[in-house]
């Protein structure tokens, strides 16, 4: 069997089997035949046993809270998987180029006014293309400095300045209502999503894949120097454009949905990297299910390591920090 | 093919400022570096966009400042082979070579084992780039860039990376490219052995402008009488056949309209085509013909005309039935033997000095 075959089976399964442990423990736990026969009820329509109580906690109270970590995990490993290869760059990531930091502060806004969840996407979105085109303008324009460097660097810069400007407008919440929403939808939290959250940011999030399946192929030729890849037929500054724009629309939608959960787009893409290589059409889906299994993992413990619930983005640190520095000491740079 | 190009633009300090026409099958853009001969083919390749200016393919506007057309990149249907043209590192040969070819016009697409076979890549198409030798990385861009289905191809100094027996070894390569495909090139190079091999138009270009362009022999012939070429490079280029070749002594005999020219070991069949730089500075004068001397050619001729005296030298152009050959000689030695136009001559040309970089297929 292909080894990206194996890895992309691997992966579903270990998937699966995560869906599941996700589903049964907790405060409340559900044996696995408790959760087969649900599951098989609910598909055939049939009538079951259970007590109520089974029923609410696996389709009110657990479903949607696996369906948001599925779907964000999934979508700022794709939305990382697209801006390393589009800036030919392992350092980058929706954290490191602001974008995560512009679709807060673009979300945070939408809080502090208490506007429904489709207003909160679109504010997202709008902070996060803002900070990813100002980084990505300076950057272009700091000549003299390796590329590299300069992109990472301005990245950094400008998130730190929107990590102000959303001080200032924590500053402006109320201390008793609207600023403890903020800080603890900030420190990202799966928690409290309800499943009207999910409706509007799943759309979203397909909304962004579905060009970067379609340009899967054409992501490759972005490994060789602009101009050879211009010389080779592609419109580079379409392409660019095109996937920053579908990138930032997932990671805003992740943003909007669950705060600011760091490394995991940095990650993530690594490590499917190493399993299939570069090509970014057997890269992107493995990617995903990669980044959905890791952050499902992670809410999962986030949830019942100790009897207070912990913020996923503090695990993904945890865990993401000492990863990352292996990787980066094992891996080549070639993407 | 005809490629019209009058384009200007300014860059620092350098003003580029070129206008040529070709109609050619290899037009080389031939000058030192810093001469502008990239610029002008990134100009026609969209790379770089010109102040102002006009570039026409075949009738086809690509660009024009005056009317603001400017085709993009993408869009103008041209191959552009770098100077070190770099694959995509995780894909075999074969993947790197078939991602050419999707960006190509349907219908109209170069069929891969036709390319495949005229460079020579049957072997390495399992192979990854870093397994490669520098001169078949080469041929696989060359190949990614024909299987885009260009209607021009443009190379950039296509050798310069390579040493110089890979260097031979992509030129017979771009030969076959020119005589197999039909596709014209337009070829940059500093290395006038190369013009001389593979080209039949010269642009000559120099500090951004075109001093000279034509075909190529012309073009050379006119080129030779200019300084410019620097102390060592004028020399004249003969069509010539093969004609016998003397294995034991190593040597071959090229017939050509003057006679014979004997030079050794020449890489081709008998009654093949070629073409044979004989440098100035390897011609020496003789107002008679010479005996006991080592040198195997001595063409008789008349003198058709003196350059301009550089230094403590004079080129001399010498008619041999037809054929004109350079020969830089002293202007003491022009004094000597009262040399003037029309004065009957012998050319002595040593064989050995004309080495293998020195012959080209026709």
């Amino acid at each position: 069997m292909p080894r990206h075959a194996l890895a992309y089976l691997l992966s579903g399964a270990v998937l699966l089997a995560l869906a599941a442990l996700a589903l049964a423990v907790g405060r409340f736990p559900v044996s696995v035949a408790e959760l087969a026969t649900l599951l098989g009820a609910k598909l055939s329509g049939s009538v079951h046993a259970l007590e109520p109580n089974v029923e609410s906690v696996v389709f009110q109270v657990r479903g949607p809270r696996v369906l948001a970590a599925l779907l964000v995990g999934a979508a700022l490993a794709a939305a990382g998987s697209a801006y390393q290869g589009l800036f030919r760059n392992p350092l980058v990531s929706p954290d490191i180029l602001g974008v995560s930091s512009g679709a807060a502060l673009g979300a945070a806004a939408a809080l502090l006014f208490a506007l429904g969840p489709l207003a909160t996407q679109a504010l997202a979105f709008a902070g996060g293309i803002l900070a990813v085109g100002l980084v990505v303008w300076i950057g272009a324009r700091l000549r003299g400095h390796d590329p590299l460097l300069a992109l990472v660097l301005t990245g950094v810069i400008i998130g730190t300045l929107l990590g102000a400007a959303l001080s200032l407008l924590k500053i402006a919440a109320d201390p008793a209502g609207t600023l403890p929403a903020i800080t603890f939808w900030l420190l990202g939290s799966l928690a409290a999503i309800a499943p009207r959250d999910l409706a509007v940011a799943a759309p979203l999030v397909l909304a962004g894949l579905v060009p970067m399946l379609l340009l899967r192929w054409r992501m490759n030729l972005l490994a060789l120097p602009d101009d050879e890849a211009r010389a080779l037929g592609v419109d580079t500054r379409t392409l660019r454009t095109v996937v920053i724009v579908a990138a930032t629309l997932m990671t805003a939608a992740a943003v909007a949905l669950a705060g600011v959960i760091g490394w995991v787009g940095l990650l993530v893409p690594h490590a499917a990297r190493l399993l299939v290589g570069p090509d970014f059409g057997r890269l992107l889906p493995l990617a995903m299910m990669l980044g959905a299994a890791f952050l499902l993992a992670v809410d999962t413990l986030a949830r019942t390591l100790v009897s207070v619930e912990l913020p996923p983005g503090v695990l993904t640190a945890l865990v993401g920090t000492p990863f990352f520095l292996w990787l980066f000491a094992v891996s080549r740079r070639s993407w | 093919m005809s490629l019209e190009v009058a384009i200007a633009k300014r860059l620092g300090a350098f003003a580029l400022e070129a206008e040529f026409a070709t109609g050619g099958r290899v037009t080389a853009l031939f000058g030192r570096s810093g001469s502008g001969k990239t610029s002008v083919l990134n100009a026609i390749a969209g790379l770089m966009r010109p102040e102002r200016g006009r570039i026409a393919i075949d009738g086809e506007t690509l660009f024009d400042a005056a009317t603001g057309i400017d085709v993009p990149v993408h869009r103008r249907r041209l191959g552009y082979v770098f100077q070190e043209g770099r694959l995509l590192p995780h894909f075999t040969v074969r993947q790197n070579l078939l991602y050419g070819r999707r960006f190509g016009r349907r219908g109209a697409q170069a069929r891969l084992d036709d390319v495949v076979t005229l460079l020579g890549l049957g072997d390495a198409l399992a192979r990854h780039p870093q397994d490669l030798s520098g001169g078949e990385k080469q041929r696989v861009a060359i190949g990614r860039a024909l299987l885009a289905d260009p209607r021009l191809l443009l190379m950039d100094e296509p050798l310069a990376s390579l040493d110089t027996e890979r260097k031979g070894e992509i030129l017979y390569y771009v030969e076959r490219l020119r005589d197999e495909t039909g596709i014209p090139i337009v070829y940059v190079s500093h290395s006038i052995d190369e013009v001389v091999r593979i080209a039949d138009t010269v642009v000559l270009l120099s500090e951004g402008r075109v001093l000279d362009a034509g075909p190529m022999r012309e073009a050379m012939a006119r080129m030779e009488l200019r300084p410019f070429l620097g102390r060592f490079e004028g020399g004249a280029v003969l069509e010539a056949r093969v004609a016998e070749q003397d294995l034991e002594n190593g040597l071959t005999r090229l017939e050509f309209a003057g006679g014979s020219l004997y030079a050794p070991d020449v890489d081709a069949l008998i009654g093949e085509q070629v073409r044979v730089r004989v440098r100035a500075r390897d011609v020496s004068l003789a107002t008679v013909r010479p005996e006991a001397i080592s040198v195997l050619n001595v063409l008789p001729g008349t003198i058709k005309a003196l350059g301009e005296s550089i230094g403590a030298s004079v080129d001399v152009q010498i008619d041999v039935a037809g054929t004109v050959l350079l020969a830089r000689i002293t202007r003491k030695s022009v004094a000597a033997l009262s040399l003037a136009p029309g004065r009957p001559v012998y050319a002595l040309v040593k064989a050995v000095a004309i080495d293998r970089h020195s012959v080209g297929w026709a």
